[in-house]
């Protein structure tokens, strides 16, 4: 896809941005492999995850193999 | 530059909840540590279907995870540490294509298939993902050896 420079600001289509989930306005993170440039919400910020991993649930394996289980094809 | 992983719905089970067991807990320490040290990287993104979302919420609401845990871990797959790829058509097409010539289930295919292209690296500890249609994705590593973990069966420790 064909993006615009003008000045150094680049015109990201609506489609592009919300396909890569960018913001419409704000900031994002760049980074320069070889001649290209990627760009990406800044990945930081808490996660819930890592507290909830921190009091993982208890349950016996035979309830957690259930809890997986899938009729074989 | 930021690389795309894809973690398989059992990692995440044994991550999140402790066997009462004995012999199984390591499966959670090994899983738990896992993902925590790919969460603290931030080089890498963890990627997922819509499909896999809606299968871990599931499988751990069965293991009795917490309604409200459960609506943080959704919360978290909005933020940029994760991709969600939405499920289409032609992607679950493909993926019935498949496991009618694999016989490896269908779900297995709507986790990987909508990331082909996308990730680089598969974690699993299940056995269907060493099968070829899967290596074609990505490299497929096992955090979990030498565990084995299929879905409906015990886990296993291999050798």
């Amino acid at each position: 896809m064909e993006v615009k420079i003008v000045d150094r600001k680049v015109y990201l289509p609506k489609e592009l941005v919300k396909r890569a989930n960018l913001p419409e306005s704000g900031s994002c993170e760049a980074i320069v492999v070889g001649d290209e440039v990627r760009l990406r919400r800044a990945v930081s910020g808490e996660l819930n995850l890592v507290e909830i991993l921190k009091n993982p649930a208890r349950q016996k394996i035979k309830e957690m193999v259930e809890a997986e289980e899938v009729e074989d094809v | 530059m930021s690389s795309f992983v894809l973690i398989d719905t059992n990692i995440w089970h044994f991550a999140l909840v402790k066997p009462i067991e004995k012999p199984f807990m390591e499966i959670h320490d090994l899983a738990s540590t896992f993902l925590s040290s790919i969460l603290l990287d931030p080089n890498i993104r963890i990627a997922l279907s819509c499909y896999q979302v809606g299968e871990m919420l599931e499988v751990l609401r069965k293991s009795g995870l917490d309604v409200d845990l459960r609506l943080r871990l959704l919360e978290d797959f909005g933020k940029a540490k994760f991709f969600v790829e939405e499920l289409s058509l032609p992607a679950v097409r493909e993926a019935a294509k498949a496991s009618s010539q694999s016989n490896v289930h269908i779900y297995d295919y709507l986790v990987a298939y909508p990331l082909m292209g996308t990730v680089n690296r598969i974690y699993s500890a299940d056995n269907h993902f060493v099968h070829p249609d899967f290596r074609k994705i990505a490299e497929v590593i096992n955090p979990l050896s030498p565990w084995i973990i299929t879905e409906g069966k015990k886990p296993i420790k291999g050798s």
